[in-house]
């Protein structure tokens, strides 16, 4: 069974709902089009992102470019043997330095010495715990085990690994900016408030019928909805006193 | 059903032609076909153009009626050499309602795929910076005259595409063909086109003032 009805609905289509109801001409779908674009740019930086995770090989000097749609990141790490991304710790102390240039580790020529031997030369903080001991170790959160650090920079955009990375690749769940395929693929939720935004702008609608369906539409979000199975999974694994079905 | 008896231009000029000589044409009327026909060309996209607005007081936006439209077959474009836009000629420059509905609809079509999906139309004032933004994927089209200019989203060839347009037509390559036209537009054309020719040919009126008390007479 078919349905014109969908999770996902292009952006054309929208803006010919748009179109119909403003009762403009043919030749005001372009405009549509572009109105829906910057909606679609609004609505994505404000909630509608979508969640996307891909595997990036890390380059030669050890960093990882970031995906062009990357809006935001929110996960960075490596695979795990149970299908998890183990993340990496965020170690704000790693430099920028040369980070989108290959030869960024050589040219990070190093002007102390990190080792536990110069403890008395560097003010005294010790972060890390190790076989009974602490040490001082700049770069290197303690008490957690991580398989590497990781930094991301934003202007350049790349995320910089410490100089020893021994993975091959990092996976990166970020969210996506809309991709423009063979149309803009749009989450059906935003609909009315695409169609809000383009009146809005022409002068059709009032400013404040999109912030209304904006609203909407993320209460309408389907994985914001609190549905049965999230519901019993909280009853089974909590460990209160409560009734059982 | 039989069929109706068609609107051309010819039997237009042959109606305003007996009202004005009040009888058959004689060669007494100084009037030429041809100039008539100029005269109901410019009055029939006049009140085309009075027709739409008047349909806009009861749709609340403009719409061109059904009537005026016509779908032309443009056939297989050109590409200019220089600039590599791709362009056709139109079978004649639009008439003066925006884009939209001076011209409303354009597509790609062949006989073995059948239709292609709507070229999005390009307002004029809109042209100059349109690249500097977003396309969606298809082919756009501006007008300038009679000429259509189109240009493929991705810059592709639009060799040996079959281009069809739909506008409002005023203009008819002979007398005989049919006109679009909706029948209560002749009224329209018809008291413009006379109206002028009265005007033109200084038609004596035979005035009749019977408002006009006895008073004395000298006769």
């Amino acid at each position: 069974m078919t349905s014109s009805i969908t999770a996902y609905t292009p952006l054309m289509t929208i803006c010919s709902f748009a179109l119909d109801e403003t009762g403009k001409s043919s030749a005001d779908l372009d405009t549509m089009w572009l109105l829906g674009h910057r909606a679609l740019t609004k609505l994505s930086y404000d909630f509608a992102g979508q969640t996307k995770t891909v595997r990036i090989p890390v380059d030669s000097n050890k960093t990882v470019k970031l995906p062009n749609d990357c809006i935001s990141w929110t996960k960075i790490g490596i695979l795990n043997d149970k299908g998890e991304i183990s993340t990496l710790k965020y170690n704000s102390a790693l430099t920028t330095f040369r980070d989108n240039n290959p030869s960024r580790l050589t040219d990070l020529t190093s002007d102390i010495n990190s080792g536990l031997g110069n403890v008395s030369l560097v003010p005294f903080y010790q972060n890390y715990f190790y076989n009974g001991g602490v040490y001082n170790l700049f770069g290197v959160g303690g008490g957690v085990v991580t398989y590497g650090d990781c930094k991301v920079d934003e202007i350049n955009r790349v995320v910089i690994l410490n100089i020893d990375f021994k993975y091959d690749s990092v996976m990166i769940e970020y969210m996506s900016s809309p991709e423009l395929d063979e149309d803009f693929q749009v989450p059906t939720y935003l609909q009315e408030a695409i169609i809000a935004f383009i009146k809005g702008k022409l002068k059709l609608g009032a400013r404040e019928d999109f912030f209304v369906e904006a609203i909407s539409a993320r209460r309408s979000t389907p994985k914001k909805k609190f549905i049965l199975q999230t519901i019993t999974q909280v009853l089974r694994e909590s460990n209160g006193m409560k009734l059982r079905s | 059903m039989a069929s109706l008896i068609p609107i051309t231009k010819q039997v237009l000029i042959e109606r305003i032609r007996r009202h004005i000589a009040n009888d058959f044409p004689t060669a007494d009327f100084s009037t030429s076909e041809n100039e008539v026909l100029l005269y109901i060309d410019q009055a029939l996209a006049f009140n085309l153009v009075g027709q739409v607005y008047n349909a806009a007081k009861v749709e609340g936006n403009i719409c061109v009626p059904e009537g005026y439209l016509t779908t032309y077959s443009i056939g297989n474009l050109s590409q200019d050499s220089v600039t590599k836009d791709w362009y056709g000629t139109l079978p004649q420059p639009p008439i003066s309602l925006p884009l939209g509905y001076s011209l409303d609809y354009a597509y790609f079509a062949d006989s073995v795929n059948g239709k292609g999906r709507s070229i999005f139309l390009i307002k004029q004032k809109r042209v100059g910076f349109r690249d500097n933004l977003p396309k969606p994927l298809g082919v756009r089209a501006w007008v300038e005259g009679n000429r259509i200019w189109l240009a493929a989203s991705d810059g592709s060839s639009l060799l040996n595409q079959n281009l069809y347009v739909r506008m409002a037509n005023t203009r008819t390559s002979s007398l005989t063909d049919v006109v679009s036209l909706p029948d209560d537009a002749i009224e329209g054309i018809f008291n413009n086109v006379v109206a002028k020719l009265k005007d033109r040919l200084q038609l004596p009126k035979d005035v009749i003032q019977d408002d006009i008390s006895a008073g004395n007479k000298s006769s």
